[in-house]
């Protein structure tokens, strides 16, 4: 995983050296152009990274699947948006959370999800006015 | 001196309104909740409630920032002590004696004198930035764009990640910030760069969405798989038996003093941070302290070192913040992006343009600072159930923080894509001994790196020589020079020094 994650920083460094060079202008007229950070610093971080293709380190924590599941949880919330609106979303969310990951009975689960919630509708939604997306159910 | 004392007490008057000592006061208990949960810290807490402050005015929504950072440096002790889990990284010295302390039953004497350090330390550090901070926009008033580009240079060769264990990484991380902040229309010349065709990206990656992304939500993923134990934290520490005797308090007292002075010597220095003071003055207080010999084994004087130490650097990266627009660590590089979003321009012209700002804010350091000693003695049992909430509640509740952040910053759904893009990327690179810091503090900085190396060279038709045209940046050129080398000398000593001991082995 180390030099896979090297691999991604050279070809990061790679494409904005490029478009930097090709694209931007590095130089233009005795001036630097828009590319002329771009292309330096892009090279620099190809070159940096390429050294770290020399070893490949262990990781300094394991890696799981189960890393991901906040990441497909948020996904989630994103996709339930359009149709239950966002405050909708983040009850589901947290309830099922608890219920399904957790393992929280379905009355602590409840509770905990309806309190943070409210918590968070009154500081973001009563307090500074934050106008959260509303589904196609009107929440 | 006299017109120091003049602005210091004109700050008082904006610190002491209600607001803004409500502000210190909210901020205070915040940052030492945050501080004290395992996992957290004071980083983790400004990027999440940022946006929170975007209502107010920008000297209380800074003012309470300030508290959350400081309060934070309060709070890392709890967990070090009671569970050998820091709450923050510069926590970690202070786990060392604290931990063996709590073992022999001295949880309260170590949590008290955690507390009273940092309060010292907190204290040297402000009043050194009262002096040290006008000096330095004094200072910085003679710096021209290529003095200014050199200076952010500097910055960007932080002594943290050039003092740990892969300073490669930390350059890496710190190009890729560079590289992340070139997207957009550049300020230059007004051209569109790398948008990928995203009017969404035209002002460039959000600095919010980015920080909560990296910060926060590549936090939980972490945390996911490490969920902490916290069943044995003894049952409760009175504040009776928590107070310090004499003999112990001219112990804590002295170790508190000198780490505070070293520790914000290091919180001045251009990303250096809380850690690497804590760090460094723990490593001191181990040469040169009366009781260096028990130190790792429960001294008091190696908590007070630590706490000392990481408040006053935590305070002493507000110089070079307010006065240079460099921020000293990753905390301040959240704050620094902060300032900008409420239109100020942190760097020598604050102190002229926006005086009632700057002095309202160090003003209410000493006001916070005491705020938060009391506060941080008399929660210790609330805080001793705070660090019970087990990671299975706070998971969920965070990503959903994470989450309603990420949005209500632009109150588009964009910026939640660019959270969690970010936290994904951010959480690969921490599991590689990536450090993230570095990679938020090149980000803030680039534009004004980008916009004065430009002037520079646009002032000199394209000749380099201008960025070693006068003493300051021959100076600042000098200094990186030595801050690039220290990592090799620093291998050389190790090596130097392994085999002095173990002559045979090598």
């Amino acid at each position: 995983m180390d030099r896979m994650i090297s691999v991604f920083i050279i070809l990061f460094g790679g494409y904005w050296a490029f478009k930097g060079w090709t694209e931007y202008g590095f130089w233009i007229d005795k001036t630097p152009g828009s590319g002329f950070l771009p292309v330096i610093i892009g090279i620099a971080t190809m070159l940096l990274a390429t050294l770290g293709l020399l070893k490949n380190n262990p990781p300094v924590f394991r890696i799981e699947k189960k890393n991901f599941v906040p990441v497909i949880g948020a996904l989630l919330m994103v996709a339930s948006i359009s149709v239950f609106g966002m405050i909708i979303s983040i009850l589901l969310f947290l309830v099922l959370w608890l219920l399904i990951v957790e393992k929280f009975t379905i009355k602590r689960a409840s509770i905990l999800g309806l309190s943070t919630t409210l918590v968070i509708y009154l500081i973001f939604d009563m307090v500074l006015k934050v106008p959260f997306p509303t589904g196609i159910i009107g929440f | 001196m006299v017109e120091i004392f003049g602005m210091l007490l004109n700050g008082f008057s904006t610190a002491l309104s209600f607001e803004n000592i409500l502000a210190a006061m909210i901020g205070a208990a915040v940052g030492i909740i945050i501080g004290a949960i395992p996992g957290l810290g004071s980083v983790t807490g400004v990027a999440l409630l940022l946006p929170l402050t975007f209502s107010l005015e920008p000297v209380t929504g800074i003012i309470m920032l300030a508290g959350i950072y400081y309060g934070g440096m309060y709070g890392g002790s709890y967990s070090a002590i009671l569970i050998n889990i820091p709450g923050d990284s510069p926590a970690v010295t202070t786990a060392l004696d604290g931990y063996a302390m709590a073992k022999k039953g001295k949880a309260g004497k170590a949590l008290f004198a955690a507390n009273l350090s940092s309060f010292i330390g907190g204290t040297i550090g402000i009043i050194i930035l009262t002096f040290m901070g006008p000096l330095l926009a004094q200072i910085g008033l003679a710096f021209g764009p290529a003095e200014i580009a050199v200076l952010i240079l500097l910055a960007l060769c932080s002594v943290g990640w050039l003092l740990g264990d892969s300073p490669r990484k930390g350059i890496v991380t710190t190009m890729i910030g560079i590289l992340l902040a070139t997207i957009g229309v550049d300020l230059v010349s007004g051209s569109e760069r790398f948008t990928f065709g995203s009017e969404n990206l035209l002002s460039g990656l959000s600095f919010i969405p980015l920080v909560i992304g990296m910060f926060g939500f590549s936090q939980i993923l972490e945390m996911i798989s490490e969920k902490i134990k916290t069943d044995d934290i003894g049952d409760k520490v009175t504040l009776k038996e928590s107070l310090l005797d004499g003999q112990e308090l001219k112990s804590v007292i002295p170790a508190s003093i000198r780490s505070g002075v070293l520790g914000n010597f290091v919180g001045i220095l251009p990303g250096a941070g809380a850690t690497t003071g804590s760090l460094l003055s723990y490593i001191f207080e181990k040469r040169v302290g009366k009781n260096k010999k028990e130190m790792g084994k429960g001294a008091i004087e190696g908590v007070s070192a630590s706490e000392s130490a990481n408040n006053a650097a935590a305070v002493g990266s507000f110089a070079p913040l307010l006065s240079l627009g460099i921020p000293g660590s990753g905390t301040s590089a959240v704050l620094l992006g902060g300032l900008m979003m409420w239109g100020l321009q942190p760097g020598p012209l604050l102190f002229q343009q926006n005086p009632e700002f700057v002095w309202g804010l160090i003003s209410s350091m000493y006001v916070g600072n005491l705020i938060t000693v009391i506060a941080a003695i008399l929660i210790i049992p609330f805080l001793m159930k705070i660090i019970r909430i087990p990671t299975s509640i706070m998971i969920p509740v965070i990503t959903v923080i994470c989450f309603v952040g990420a949005y209500s910053f632009q109150n588009s759904m964009f910026d939640v894509w660019i959270m969690i893009a970010t936290g994904i990327i951010a959480f690969y690179l921490k599991s590689h001994d990536y450090p993230i810091a570095p990679l938020l503090l090149s980000f803030v900085l680039t534009p004004r790196l980008e916009q004065a190396a430009r002037q520079a060279l646009n002032l000199s038709d394209g000749s380099l020589g201008i960025f070693a045209s006068s003493p300051i940046s021959i100076t600042l050129l000098l200094l990186i020079v030595l801050f690039i080398m220290s990592p090799l000398v620093m291998k050389l000593f190790k090596k130097k020094q392994a085999v002095k001991e173990d002559p045979i082995a090598s």
